[in-house]
């Protein structure tokens, strides 16, 4: 019983059990009054001769080492800000996560799409594992847990210096082993720079030839996740540059779980999948689990960010998931995606597609043709 | 030994299944994501089944759509709905209803509308914990809806028009385990006063000494959120208003009556201060994860206003009964119309909700009640 207390406390599965045990503490915040077994340890930038110059510089082309802690552990906040003279440097900073000395990492996104920032620019928004707060400052509280050891790194990919790197990561240091079926936590980057829509030969989103055609197997779909092993899909976040007029958002959300042929998850539109409606109208938003904090223009050029997070119920997976959505209804636009997901598992992971070099990872317009674009 | 080891597993299996499929704090949220998961993960939406974009149903005049019908262990986790209607009110017009289990009387029943928060037929954003309108006209639930054998959810189009376009994305956990024996049951009941009855109307402000004086300690002639029996716990309100009178609505306090007591054990001290503002929400309108008052009106006959409150730092339990009531102004002095949906728990069977009023009788109209700033008949 000592271990499925520990477990229980370690997991934060004692909440809703407490609060069915009448003699138990709840409320809507219902672990702080239990004792903790872990110390808190924070790894930061921090002047360490007690003068200000609390930060570090990542030289071009150099990998900078955040964090590199024995476990057992769980990091459970990161927060960073970066002043860097570099256009578009939150896409050409990559950061890499290894747990218990990986050969491959768990995560590997460019920095800023990581935070949701999937375009290059900063803006501010709060979810509940990721928020950017006021001015610049990358915030996240997704739980990574380790037992052996994690790594956290980050790469200048850019042509400039990085002038000052800020960095506070918190965590829990254990003194008994996690659960032997803890999860890892996971962050892979995808792109398509431009989407090849099925046609350019189209004027309206809804009329034929786009009405008429059907998608059922997901062919061709823009893909946020293949991932092997056990485990459970969490979330997205995704920016959106359109090289062609209209509402990006027609596509449907398509899920594979464990090697199906036909999805078993399907959704009904991209803005439905990311839980507004009728194109966020004209409004952006930014709630605890989902939210559109950037809603650009309906036309070539237009930019959006987007983000759901499913913590009322992650997607779960035994074997496999692949985790889709249509670019336009059956695929038919050609605008460009950013994506990160999110997801827990079992180690070892599947392998990452490899990482688009800098320069195809930065925001530009491509020549596809269609409404609003010229083509070549 | 081993008996005292199945037992902890079982021990471990129990606990397991209840706090995973009900989980609804921020804490279990993320605090819960490195744990693995048993259940699996199913969406019923009304995608094109064609794979072409009619990712929508109609519902005609009349017409009952049923959007879920589910065999059990399940939880449905999270509801979106949107909807494209040409028919005014729709959001009054349309009643979802949700049963478990079977039962012949529904769980639920609402004015699809009312039970997202937008009480007086129109559309606005707001975001709460267990309710959210997102951009635009996107409504979604994340109470967690426990079922053992089935769960259906309808919904009835009582207007005059067709529905051209009803969207809904459902997600459940599919157990192949039974949920622990105890497990509540997920409930909302719609109310109204329109209006409410006050006990005179020959009154000029709400400070007068006519009003002040009045005495309110059993709650008789109180607003009524909630009748319920059986065991279970009360979780929180929404509630809008349509002011037929001048001054300010709220000066009523919230009366909870637990397990048939005579006098309520928790009584407040204004409706604003029970939907956690004061003052009479002075500072402007608020959507907070807890509390709100996403809509502000004024404080003159035609105002409307929307609030909410969601108990979840601690659901008010109940063994028996419970009666959920607020005064419409002091002590009932005002004739404000009222229109509230009330989120509970319990443990089935349910008791009789009221009869849902009729159709016409449910949309935000003005009533001749006299008082301040209304001419009476």
């Amino acid at each position: 019983m000592r271990r499925l207390g520990f477990l229980l406390a370690i997991l934060g599965l004692s909440a809703g059990a407490l609060a069915q045990d009448p003699g138990g503490l709840s409320g809507l915040l219902p672990k702080l009054p239990e004792p903790h077994e872990y110390v808190l340890k924070r790894v930061s930038s921090y002047d360490r001769s007690g003068a200000n110059a609390d930060f570090r510089r990542i030289a071009p082309g150099a990998t900078f080492t955040l964090f590199d802690e024995p476990g057992p552990g769980v990091i459970t906040h990161i927060w960073i800000t970066i002043n860097n003279s570099e256009a578009f440097h939150l896409k050409k900073l990559v950061l890499r996560m290894y747990w218990d000395n990986e050969a491959t990492p768990s995560v590997e996104t460019p920095i800023g799409d990581f935070f949701g920032l999937g375009l290059g620019d900063y803006f501010m928004y709060q979810s509940f594992p990721l928020a950017v707060g006021s001015t610049k400052a990358l915030n996240c509280f997704f739980p990574m847990p380790f037992q052996k050891k994690a790594k956290l790194e980050v790469s200048n990919e850019g042509k400039l210096g990085v002038d000052n790197f800020y960095f506070n990561i918190d965590y829990r240091a254990y003194p008994k082993p996690l659960p032997a079926d803890t999860l890892y936590f996971h962050a892979q980057y995808r792109q398509a720079a431009p989407n090849k829509g099925w046609t350019n030969k189209w004027q309206v989103n809804y009329e034929p030839p786009v009405g008429n055609k059907t998608n059922l197997t997901g062919q061709d779909n823009y893909v946020w996740l293949e991932a092997t092993g056990r485990g459970h899909y969490v979330g997205v976040t995704m920016s959106v540059l359109q090289n062609q007029d209209g509402w990006w958002g027609e596509g449907d959300d398509m899920f594979f779980i464990d090697g199906e042929k036909l999805p078993s998850i399907v959704g009904t539109g991209s803005e439905d999948y990311f839980l507004g409606a009728w194109n966020f109208g004209e409004q952006s938003f930014a709630y605890g689990l989902f939210g559109a904090p950037v809603k650009g223009e309906e036309r070539a050029g237009g930019r959006s960010s987007v983000y759901r997070f499913h913590l009322d119920s992650p997607i779960a997976f035994t074997k496999s998931l692949r985790a889709t959505i249509e670019h336009g209804h059956a695929n038919h636009r050609s605008d460009n995606y950013f994506s990160v997901a999110y997801w827990y598992q079992s180690e070892p992971h599947g392998a990452f597609p490899a990482l688009p070099p800098a320069e195809e990872r930065l925001p530009r317009l491509f020549p596809v043709g269609g409404p609003g674009n010229a083509e070549k | 030994m081993i008996h005292s080891k199945v037992r902890s597993l079982l021990l471990v299996v129990i606990l397991c299944i209840a706090p995973c499929a009900l989980a609804q704090s921020l804490d279990d949220w993320l605090g819960s994501l490195a744990q693995p998961q048993d259940y699996r993960l199913k969406r019923v939406s009304s995608w094109d089944q064609t794979g072409g974009n009619a990712d929508r149903r109609q519902i005609d005049r009349g017409q009952t759509l049923t959007v879920l019908e589910e065999q059990g262990p399940g939880v449905i986790s999270h509801i979106w709905i949107t909807i494209a209607s040409p028919e005014n009110y729709h959001l009054k017009k349309l009643v979802l209803r949700i049963y478990w289990d079977g039962e012949a009387e529904p769980s639920v029943e609402a004015p699809i509308g009312d039970f997202f928060g937008l009480g007086n037929g129109d559309y606005f954003l707001y975001q709460s914990l267990p309710l959210a309108v997102g951009s635009t006209k996107a409504l979604n639930c994340f109470f967690p809806m426990p079922f053992k054998k089935s769960a259906r959810v309808t919904v009835t189009n009582e207007g005059s028009r067709k529905v051209d376009a009803f969207y809904y994305n459902l997600d459940l956990r599919v157990y192949d385990k039974p949920l622990p024996p105890d497990t509540l049951y997920f409930h909302a009941q719609y109310r109204q006063c329109a209006p409410c009855d006050g006990w005179t109307n020959d009154w000029k402000a709400n400070g007068d000494d006519k009003v002040d004086k009045k005495l309110n300690l059993d709650g008789e002639g109180n607003y009524v959120f909630l009748e319920a029996a059986g065991r279970g716990h009360f979780v929180g309100v929404t509630q809008s208003i349509l002011q037929n009178q001048d001054d300010w609505w709220g000066e009523g306090d919230d009366m909870i009556f637990v397990d048939g007591e005579k006098l309520p054990s928790i009584v407040g001290t204004g409706s604003e201060d029970y939907y956690l503002g004061a003052w009479g929400f002075y500072g402007g309108p608020t959507n907070y994860l807890l509390f709100g008052n996403p809509v502000m009106g004024g404080f003159s006959a035609g105002s409307r206003s929307s609030v909410y409150r969601f108990h979840l730092d601690s659901p008010i339990p109940f063994t028996k009964s419970i009666r959920v009531t607020i005064e419409h102004g002091h002590a009932n002095h005002r004739s404000d119309n009222f229109f509230s949906v009330a989120y509970w728990y319990q443990s089935e069977p349910h008791a009789k909700f009221p009869a849902l009023p009729a159709v016409e009788t449910r949309l935000p109209r003005i009533y001749p009640t006299g008082g301040p700033g209304n001419a009476g008949k």
